[in-house]
């Protein structure tokens, strides 16, 4: 009972005496309040943390150097300035310093190191890891630098001890100037990020502490702190600091490559060379739809047509378990893939590459319905000798095609000017036919197929409204119902209702007006109809029931217009006469575009495409003045939608002086494929992104011969294969 | 009654033993993943934080246009109602201040101090809890706080201020000079890894886990050195003997401007030293020298053709213009520290001025 009592009699005392203590005892120390039991608990874990903290950082500190960049000028990444001071990591006696790549991105005329003992020393790059965005800096001293054994690190991260979600990790840095050590404390927060080459942490992270270790209670190096969004999640990597979302380069990831880059060598993501089978990386296939020519694929002898079965040691069932798994690996690395062919199962020793050339889009001239069948040829691409109108396309290159997706594929990564073998079944029997299939962009064209008749009524325009962007868009539409119908002015009614509600069944509803039901409209419609119709009187006629599918041009305002319903009119002729729906979007600001107008896009265009027939592969995007007028912002917003979201678009098209948007132009991919249409291009002297976007696989193209109803021509034909 | 205060004995008893185990030099990640049991009795610092939000004001005052907000936080630090709070806009007009109880008074600005960004209110009130401030009151990189403040006015009437926690990630200067909010505040920082300084945060308290006072948070600030937004509190040591003189009525010295722009013919230039740099064409051109004058401070202190200069004292020299201006703020009767690069090295001279 004795304690019990003292406890009280301090209690009481305390009590007591606080209250009455004046303003003026500020230079009293505070007396001790006593506490109960549990805040006293917490109290102590707290100061026995913040010891374990500064024990951990000071066996790494000494190696924490920070880099400052000298002479950058005002150049920014997002918020941060890349003259800031970073930090780094001396990994070496000799001075070698590993930092983040964001400490030479600014390319300017100095680096100005600072290390632990407050000495400054030049720091030369020696190589960049563009992988993993590290950069290894040499110091010039002739002097022993205290440092982190990487080979020790790596060791322990491998072995000793496993690394548990939740456990604390610090960040260190130094802070700039006094150089006195900085620490941000977290937790890990995930592992194997990156397509496996980084951990997270939700430590608040900010610039300084990009180059500088990740460390756990036992002072032991995890990573690398790197800035980084994650894959499109914000429009510059550094956009997440103090996020609590952060990442650090797994040190196991780099293990024993730091010789590499010691050896001044740069080291670049592996690249392997397959297009998926499958339009979605999560879907449960790995069948490999095309082999990019002159790729490391090609030459490990894989084909359209096999599965791959394991990357290294990881099996892999879905093509984004392929991307995890090969983001471990680097250019000029070997690594074994296990792969299914006729139902053998084989084993390929694989270089994977630095580059891979870029493809050539490719294309035979036709339509094709999802059966493989063609719906419709380009004016002198079809002739006795080569395909028809009705044509069932079987093989290309003695493989089986499975999919209209599989054909583009397959074109995308042909080489120009190759004749392919093609297998096709023509009045139930199968013919092999061989073609030389044409640039994408030679010619550009406009002229459709004989067999689709444009139709030239019943568009009108309709709002386009979703929950989070009212008011901004607005499009061109066919009506629901031909003309003459009873019930035509309550259907139109009720059809924008649907479509802006997202509504499913509209397009089911709405056999599109004029195109494609040629019996109703080739009688009035004169004599290109009826001769039109004379071509399509062979054997091969194909069935009435197929529809082309419409074209979808997205037409951005200039920042300030509005009322899309009104800017919208202008297109309805255009519009109707190309079967190609012309969707207006304003901005929300008056002198300026925002980014969430992207996802915005998205938005609209799925809605669209929920309530119309429309090819996924036919949709463009522009700006309203369309080959009018100057340069614009929403030029620059076009390009960067459409280069952001190429699952979305097939071509963007925009005036060639435009200022393009600080996004790193990706190499064209073979399964979303994109093509670039300028307006007043100088052929002679084209602008600088001409010549980087056909050196990444874009097909440059020259708008200026077409009007307003051929460009939307143009747009839908993007659906041929 | 009995069982009561042996059941709170028997619980004392528990965490006694764990804090041993604590204490016998076990690094926490152990202790806790040996004992899971632990984690669940970890305690809150609840009533420290509690106890110290109550100390913890709202302030509203001038404000509202251009997107300013309105309102910030304070802390008493006297039973009669003196406050501390940043110095700012929101008091171009007498505040109000609203309670953590949620009464309210109209306060008046008794003084302030901008070299500190501090400033003193008033209201009418006795009795009041109040932070002390030690004068030996150390912390350290490392040390977990918590922040208490109002930021984005989300504590409304008597609602409590916010609580954030986190740790001092680092004790430095303060070099902020970039973006809207400029600071004259030139002494050191604690910089924070939790981002505790939000629109209204700025005043609020920075409590270590006893509760005790360690710092004021301060205005919004982009770091000059990275153009990103600073988390920082000014230290309680600091504000200490301001707070302490504003509050008994005497009058504080005049803040001394941390490196102003002497006129022309006192600072030191360019020619002077008998530097003859590259020309300076580019927005930014690197402060390469391209000449020296043999009899100069410069030719004296053996500066060669070629050197890049790096800082002059810890100042970073970006370009031309920055060296130009830096110049300006040093005395031409003082001595001028050089960092300069050349080839691979890094050297330090001083240039002494001529006489």
């Amino acid at each position: 009972m004795k304690p019990i009592c003292l406890v009280c009699i301090c209690l009481l005392l305390v009590l007591g005496i606080s209250p009455e203590v004046p303003a003026q005892t500020l230079d009293d120390p505070a007396p001790e309040t006593v506490v109960d039991p549990a805040t006293d608990t917490s109290m102590r874990w707290n100061q026995e943390m913040s010891l374990a903290v500064r024990a951990a950082a000071q066996r790494v500190l000494p190696a924490v150097v920070t880099i400052q960049p000298i002479g950058v000028g005002d150049r920014q990444s997002g918020e941060v300035q890349l003259d800031a001071a970073f930090s780094g990591l001396l990994v070496d006696p000799e001075g070698f310093v590993l930092t983040s790549s964001l400490a030479v991105a600014g390319d300017g005329a100095a680096l100005l190191a600072e290390s632990a003992d407050g000495k400054r020393l030049t720091a030369t790059l020696v190589a960049r890891d563009f992988h993993r965005n590290l950069a290894l800096l040499k110091l010039s001293a002739d002097e022993s630098f205290p440092h982190v054994d990487l080979k020790v690190a790596v060791e322990e991260a491998q072995n000793d001890p496993p690394r548990r979600i939740g456990q604390t990790l610090i960040a260190l840095a130094r802070n700039g100037g006094g150089g006195s050590p900085m620490i941000a404390r977290g937790i890990l927060s995930a592992v194997d990020r990156l397509d496996g080459i980084a951990v997270q942490t939700d430590a608040r992270v900010s610039p300084p502490f990009y180059g500088g270790p990740l460390i756990d209670l036992y002072g032991r190096v995890l990573g690398i702190s790197i800035p980084s969004v994650g894959q499109g999640g914000a429009e510059n990597p550094t956009d997440w600091y103090d996020s609590g979302i952060a990442f650090a380069v797994d040190i196991a990831s780099l293990g024993e490559k730091i010789e590499r880059l010691k050896a001044g060598e740069d080291i670049h993501r592996g690249l392997l060379g397959v297009v998926p089978k499958a339009r979605d990386p999560n879907e449960k296939s790995t069948e490999i739809s095309a082999v990019r020519p002159r790729s490391p694929a090609e030459r490990a002898g894989l084909k359209a047509g096999d599965v791959i079965l394991r990357i290294g040691d990881v099996p892999v069932d879905r093509f984004g378990a392929i991307k995890q798994a090969l983001g471990r690996y680097d250019a000029g690395e070997r690594m074994e893939l296990e792969y299914r062919r006729d139902e053998e199962s084989v084993v390929a020793t694989i270089e994977l590459a630095k580059t891979i050339p870029p493809i050539q889009p490719q294309r035979l001239g036709v339509a094709v319905d999802e059966g493989l069948t063609i719906r419709g040829i380009l004016p002198g691409v079809g002739d006795e000798k080569s395909l028809r109108l009705g044509d069932q396309l079987l093989q290309f290159e003695g493989e089986e095609l499975s999919s209209p997706d599989d054909l583009r594929a397959k074109l995308m990564t042909l080489p120009p000017e190759t004749e392919i073998a093609l297998v096709v079944r023509r009045d139930e029997q199968e013919k092999n036919i061989s073609v030389t299939p044409k640039d994408v962009a030679d010619p550009v064209v406009t002229t459709f197929p004989l067999t689709w008749l444009a139709p030239t009524r019943a568009w009108e325009v309709v709002k386009v409204d979703l929950p989070e962007t009212v008011g901004v868009a607005a499009a061109v539409v066919p009506k629901n119902k031909a003309l003459g119908d009873d019930d035509s002015a309550e259907t139109d009614e009720s059809a924008a209702k649907d479509q802006s509600a997202g509504s499913e069944d509209t397009s089911a509803a709405s056999p599109v007006a004029g195109i494609g039901d040629d019996q109703d409209s080739s009688a009035e419609k004169g004599t290109k109809a009826s001769s039109a119709k004379d071509v399509d009187a062979s054997p091969n006629d194909p069935p009435a029931d197929y529809t082309p599918p419409l074209g979808l041009a997205v037409l951005l305002a200039k920042p300030g217009q509005d009322q899309p319903m009104n800017l919208a009119k202008d297109w309805i002729a255009a519009a109707g006469a190309s079967g190609t729906i012309v969707c207006v979007v304003t901005s929300s600001k008056p002198d300026r575009w925002e980014l969430k107008t992207l996802e915005d896009l998205r938005g609209i265009i799925a809605s669209l495409k929920r309530s119309y027939p429309i090819s996924p592969d036919a949709i463009a995007i522009a700006t309203l003045d369309l080959k009018r007028g100057k340069p614009a912002s929403a030029d620059t917003m076009a390009f960067g939608a459409a280069v952001s979201q190429v699952d979305v678009f097939s071509a963007v098209a925009v005036h060639a002086a435009f200022q393009p948007p600080a996004i790193r132009l990706k190499e064209n991919s073979a399964s979303e494929p994109l093509q670039i249409m300028l307006w007043s291009l100088d052929q002679d002297d084209p602008p600088a992104l001409a010549s980087v976007a056909k050196q990444a696989g874009y097909p440059v193209i020259s708008g200026e011969n077409l009007d307003r109803e051929s460009w939307l021509q143009w747009v839908r034909l993007l659906q041929l294969y | 009654m009995n069982t009561r205060f042996v059941n709170l004995w028997n619980r004392f008893v528990v965490y006694s033993v764990l804090v041993l185990v604590l204490m016998l030099g076990l690094a926490p990640e152990k202790a806790w993943s040996q004992d899971l049991g632990a984690i669940q009795s970890v305690p809150s610092l609840q009533d420290l934080a509690r106890e110290a939000q109550s100390k913890v004001v709202k302030i509203y005052g001038a404000g509202g246009i251009r997107g300013l907000e309105a309102y910030q936080s304070g802390f008493l630090v006297s039973p009669e109602g003196h406050i501390a709070t940043a110095w700012s806009y929101v008091l171009d007009v007498d505040p109000i201040v609203q309670l953590d109880d949620g009464s309210r008074f109209d306060a008046k600005v008794l003084q302030f101090e901008p070299s500190l960004e501090l400033a003193l209110l008033k209201i009418d009130i006795s009795e009041a809890d109040f932070f002390k401030i030690s004068p030996d009151l150390e912390c350290r990189w490392g040390d977990p706080v918590m922040a208490i403040s109002n930021l984005f006015n989300i504590a409304t009437g008597n609602e409590p201020a916010s609580v954030m926690q986190g740790s001092i990630a680092s004790i430095g200067p303060l070099d902020a000079r970039r973006g809207t909010f400029e600071t004259p505040y030139r002494g050191e920082v604690l910089l924070l890894d939790l981002i505790a300084n939000n629109p209204g945060a700025a005043g609020g308290a920075l409590v270590d886990t006893r509760g005790r006072l360690v710092g004021m948070l301060g205005k919004e600030l982009r770091d000059s050195r990275t153009g990103v937004w600073l988390n920082y509190a000014i230290p309680a040591t600091v504000l200490r003997q301001a707070i302490g003189d504003m509050v008994a009525g005497r009058r504080l010295p005049p803040p001394i401007e941390a490196t102003p722009v002497l006129p022309r013919q006192d600072s030191h230039n360019l020619r002077r030293l008998g530097l003859i740099m590259i020309p300076d064409v580019l927005e930014n051109t690197p402060a390469f020298v391209d000449r020296v004058k043999t009899d100069s401070s410069a030719g004296r202190a053996l500066v060669l053709p070629d050197d890049l200069i790096l800082l002059v004292g810890n100042h970073r020299i970006d370009s031309q213009q920055t060296l130009v201006d830096r110049l300006r703020r040093i005395d031409r009767r003082d001595d001028v520290p050089l960092t300069l690069q050349r080839g691979n090295a890094i050297i330090t001279v001083t240039l002494e001025p001529m006489q």
